[in-house]
């Protein structure tokens, strides 16, 4: 009897640990990619990209190009883009994330659209959706580049002091993408700095190989920005909705201050599927772009798309106080906005253990103390949604940036393990 | 390890859990080894057991399992990143848990032990009932917010949130009836053993003490007290089922919304408060019409007994007409103010909720301008959900109170009848069938009537010997009775004592020697004490000397009628008075009700036929034309002899 009812606990057990992931072998691919156009090289935990639009090649064949590169360089990348997509969505919800995408792509900028397209048309999926079938099809990596518009928002930190605060008065920022890795790193194993290379100008994107938007990114105007998600529970519609990220990778090409590059992305007339923060810095200030366009504020009207400075004035129960310094978590917090806030304590935790690690750092910051608050998680790294660590267990990358030097450091998730290190380390990526 | 209070909490709470399970699995298979309990397999029914707990565990693990893609469209890998951890925990509590107490469950259904009581089985179980119950509304909750959504249509099926559903239910209603049916059996047992008790303790108790009870107490415990007790199934059940599930539904409302918990705690406190106070008023009243309803009760009884008196005389007749009709409009009149508060407060409980409902519609969005839409369809749905649980424990107070007082009331008269009881009972006396001399030396005893008034007996002396016809006389509350329970043993001496053959005997000892037929003695229709089986000859043959064989027959030591008149039953009770075969035999006024010519056979014959067999006979007569046939005559007057006499011409 007991025999029996030992095997059947034993059951039970491995009942509960069964299929809690689809393993996908790594394969190494090759150290670099050189083609007309496109450069992919390997360092190791990200990949160093540059796309130069000025070879004379269309957006399509550098796409292409681009999709070649990055099979060479990841020859799984299909299935791990697959199946990243399947782990974010059930069947049934992917049915409606391509509707979604479908409403939103009319709205894409048409280069972009071009690149996106003729790196699909490299992949073996075709036009066929097959939903978790390692392939990615045309309507696939279209959701994978309007994954924020159409899936889910990135989940981020965003914390910057500059003038008497910073020790070198230049101002400096630091920039976590908490974003879902996937349950084989898929994410981290293609995480990317790329560099968009125009005649007149060059875009940095700190991504994904074959993401096209921007997430963090600059320009060679040291204007950076970094977007976060900042969900109101509002009804989604995506229904001539634009993207955000690849809005934000035109407003970086086509912008040259902090202030147009704010403004492009405030546009009235340009509606987006979910609302959102952006973080914008320039080599003297940055402010936190709060892009509410949907629902109510405290004070009963319909809420604005408004910039924030470190001056304005904040909803009721929440402060900030650290002169010469902003930050924003995942949530609207100017007055009169919709709030998010202060009943979210995936918001409330993290800002204030920003607030209190900034103030601990004194009354300034150098670059490595600033590295040290993006770096907080009190011990190790907790979950994101409860621990309040601005370092948590998703934090997949941490950009520490100095607009006015181009100075760049970035962690990356290691590749090879899903479990974010207790001692994240920075790579120092030079900007050229 | 823990990122929030909550998943601590939840260790925490799991590992005492873990513990408490283990330690009743320790003493379970304790039991088991030392053959308390056995196995006992239950055939086609076992098995039907066994497969359908397997089924469900299995959909349990199921469940748990697809948990984060039913509950947040997700994987365990992204709950793992992104929480709850208190999700994670929870998971990793049950794995440890739920096999721990299926394997309880298990081995106590299947080894058995007599009077099991398992009351933290019942406990959990209830607690399980109770998440079900609440996890159905949660399920309802979060499929509406997806079907509701056009793109998602299809959702609920297809998310799996069904399957969650079902098992809600299947929680609630296998836990539920476990529950029940567990409690109905250990209720059942409990009310047994008070009963025993009582009746035990009654048993053993001395007769002047039992005398002073009150005949509504006994009754009230024996039979109104632990029937009330029986009640508590139901209480306990759906009482505990919906706190848990209440609990449940706070704890989901404050995750949506923490504020709007505490305000909506505070409001339905209020309401409910508001609804206890209102059906006190109630209860109040239909207290005060139930004691009318005792007042009328004993005119219907008043009415039934002296119908010869009230109709003979029809001045006595009308006055009894006003005052049952003043009784019955007194009752009339307090029991359409019961109903009509009752009424207020039936419908202050059906509208509680609807209330509480329009606060969260008309104030919520006021007090909380970020309210959700989503957020506020789930409160209501979760609000008009536990309308109806709310409804039914307010309902459930009056009678959980009931239960507690009737369980105080029994185990109050349980301890009251404990400090009386007598020392303990000897087994079974050897009674001395050979000569014996009873001596009554300066016995006194007092006590109170009816009316509060002391009487006193004594001091007696006087003594009774073997083949002894005693005779006992006086008037009325001259002290013959308390003399003959004295004698008998009932009464406990206040001061002297009483003697056999020399040695101070107790009232036991008193007792095993007599057979007595009190005037108020009770007929049992079957012949407790007495071996009928090898006395069948004898037994015929007293029927018919008593004359009564042609209206009563024994079989199996139960009389075919005890439906005779009084004379004749009490040749019946001094048949089993015979049977009983004891040395000494007390009469009180036995003679009374028969009619002169079974008097004077009963005075002439039996009596001396006793005598002649050696045995004493104490009898309380006011026959004097026999008295010259006793061998002793005491006569009676104000608790003292006032005669004693022995006539030396009897049995010389």
């Amino acid at each position: 009897m007991r025999k029996y009812l030992l095997a059947g606990c034993l059951i039970l057990l491995l009942l509960f640990q069964a299929g809690c992931g689809e393993e996908i072998p790594a394969i190494a691919g090759d150290a670099s990619f050189q083609a007309e156009g496109v450069s992919i090289v390997n360092k190791g935990n990200y990949y160093n990209v540059e796309i130069d639009f000025t070879c004379g090649l269309t957006h399509k064949q550098l796409g292409e190009a681009y999709a070649k590169g990055i099979l060479k360089v990841v020859p799984n990348y299909e299935s791990l883009v697959d199946s990243y997509i399947g782990e974010n969505l059930t069947s049934y919800e992917n049915k409606y994330a391509m509707y979604r995408v479908e409403d939103i792509k009319p709205q894409v900028n048409k280069e972009y659209a071009e690149e996106i397209e003729g790196m699909a048309s490299v992949f073996s999926g075709g036009s066929q959706n097959k939903f978790k079938d390692n392939k990615i099809s045309k309507d696939e990596f279209f959701l994978f580049n309007l994954f924020t518009d159409a899936v889910r928002g990135t989940q981020c930190s965003y914390i910057s002091v500059y003038g008497d605060r910073s020790d070198d008065h230049r101002n400096m920022v630091a920039r976590n993408l908490d974003w879902y890795g996937g349950s084989v790193n898929q994410l981290p194993k293609i995480q990317a700095f790329i560099t968009y290379k125009y005649t007149d100008k060059k875009v940095y994107s700190i991504g994904y190989l074959g993401y096209m938007g921007i997430l963090t990114g600059f320009n060679d105007h040291k204007v950076f920005a970094g977007i976060l998600d900042s969900g109101t529970n509002a009804p989604y519609s995506s229904e001539g909705r634009r993207s955000y990220p690849l809005d934000l990778r035109f407003a970086l090409e086509n912008t040259k201050t902090m202030k147009e590059a704010a403004e492009f992305m405030q546009d009235p007339t340009k509606l987006y599927s979910f609302n959102h923060n952006i973080g914008f810095s320039d080599p003297d200030t940055s402010i936190i772009l709060e892009n509410n366009f949907s629902g109510n504020g405290t004070n009963g009207h319909k809420v604005k798309r408004a910039i924030r400075t470190e001056d304005s004035k904040l909803n009721n129960n929440v402060s900030w106080g650290i002169k010469n310094s902003i930050a924003s978590v995942n949530s609207f917090i100017l007055y009169g906005n919709h709030d998010n806030h202060s009943s979210n304590k995936y918001n409330t935790k993290r800002w204030n253990n920003i607030k209190k690690q900034l103030q601990n750092k004194g009354s300034t910051v150098s670059f490595e103390e600033l590295k040290e608050v993006a770096c907080y998680a009190d011990g190790s790294p907790g979950t994101f949604s409860e621990s309040g660590d601005v370092y948590n267990k998703m934090t997949l990358q941490m950009v520490i940036f100095q607009p006015d030097t181009l100075k760049l450091e970035v962690f990356f998730r290691p590749k090879n393990i899903r479990k974010n290190p207790g001692n994240p380390v920075f790579e120092k990526i030079t900007v050229s | 390890m823990f990122d929030n209070g909550l998943g601590f909490t939840m260790m925490l709470v799991s590992t005492i859990f873990v513990l408490v399970t283990t330690y009743y699995l320790f003493v379970l298979f304790k039991e088991i080894f030392t053959k308390k309990r056995t196995f006992q397999g239950n055939g086609v029914k076992g098995i039907e057991i066994l497969l359908f707990s397997f089924v469900l565990l299995g959909g349990i693990g199921y469940c748990l399992y697809k948990a984060p893609y039913a509950l947040y469209n997700s994987t365990w890998a992204l709950i793992d990143e992104f929480g709850p951890s208190s999700l994670m925990n929870a998971v990793k509590c049950l794995i440890v848990v739920i096999p721990m107490f299926f394997l309880y469950y298990m081995l106590s259904y299947f080894f058995v032990k007599k009077g099991d009581k398992p009351y933290f089985m019942i406990v959990v179980l209830s607690i399980l009932s109770g998440i079900g119950n609440s996890m159905v509304i949660f399920v309802i909750n979060a499929a509406l917010s997806r079907v509701m959504n056009d793109e998602s249509r299809r959702a609920g099926v297809e998310s799996g949130l069904y399957l969650f559903y079902i098992l809600g239910i299947a929680l609630f209603t296998v836990s539920a009836m476990v529950v029940r049916k567990k409690l109905i059996v250990i209720t059942s047992e409990v009310v047994y053993d008070k009963r025993i008790q009582i009746i035990n303790k009654l048993m053993q108790a001395p007769y002047d003490k039992f005398e002073a009870l009150e005949d509504g107490n006994i009754h009230a415990a024996l039979n109104n007290d632990t029937e009330n007790v029986s009640g508590f199934v139901n209480a306990f059940v759906n009482g505990l089922t919906g706190v848990i599930t209440l609990v449940t539904c706070f704890i989901y409302l404050a995750t949506i919304n923490f504020l709007g918990m505490v305000i909506s705690v505070l409001v339905i406190c209020g309401a409910v408060g508001a609804f206890l106070i209102a059906s006190k008023n109630a209860e109040k009243m239909f207290e005060k019409n139930r004691d009318i309803q005792n007042t009328f009760f004993k005119y219907i009884n008043d009415m039934l007994k002296g119908f010869k008196e009230l109709y003979i005389n029809k001045r006595k007749g009308k006055e009894f007409t006003n005052d049952i009709k003043k009784s019955c409009e007194d009752y009339r009149d307090t029991r359409v103010q019961a109903e009509f508060d009752f009424v207020g407060v039936s419908i202050l409980g059906e509208i509680l909720y609807i209330g509480v409902v329009g606060i969260v519609v008309f104030i919520f969005p006021l007090l909380f301008p970020n309210l959700q839409n989503n957020t506020l369809r789930n409160y209501v749905l979760v609000y008009l959900y536990m309308g109806g649980i709310v409804n039914q424990e307010i309902f459930l107070v009056p009678g959980v109170m009931r239960v507690l007082v009737s369980w105080r009331r029994i185990n109050q008269f349980i301890k009251d009848i404990s400090c009386i009881e007598s020392n303990e009972k000897k087994a079974d006396h050897k009674v001395q069938n050979s000569k014996f001399d009873i001596k009554v030396k300066d016995v006194v005893f007092q006590y109170k009537n009816e009316n509060g008034e002391k009487f006193r007996v004594g001091p007696i002396n006087c003594d009774f010997k073997s083949g002894e016809i005693i005779f006992i006389s006086g008037g009325n509350g001259s002290g013959k009775s308390t003399l003959a329970k004295l004698i008998t043993g009932l009464y406990t001496p206040d001061e002297g004592e009483i003697s056999i053959n020399g040695e101070k005997a107790d009232q036991e000892t008193l007792g095993s020697y007599f057979s007595a037929i009190f005037g108020d003695y009770y007929l049992f229709d079957k012949m407790y004490g007495i071996d009928y089986q090898s006395k069948t000859e004898e037994i015929r043959k007293y029927l018919k000397v008593l004359r009564i064989d042609d209206k009563v027959q024994v079989k199996d030591g139960l009389f075919s009628s005890t439906k005779l008149s009084t004379g004749q039953r009490k040749r019946l009770a001094l048949l089993v008075s015979y049977l009983e075969e004891r040395p000494a035999y007390l009469f009180d006024e036995w003679a009374a009700d028969q009619d002169p010519e079974f008097r004077k056979f009963f005075y002439k014959v039996l009596l001396p036929e006793l005598k002649a067999r050696g045995k004493t006979i104490i009898a309380i007569t006011h026959d004097d034309s026999y008295f010259d046939d006793a061998d002793k005559h005491i006569k009676m007057e104000t608790g003292q002899i006032l005669e004693y006499k022995v006539n030396l011409t009897v049995g010389a």
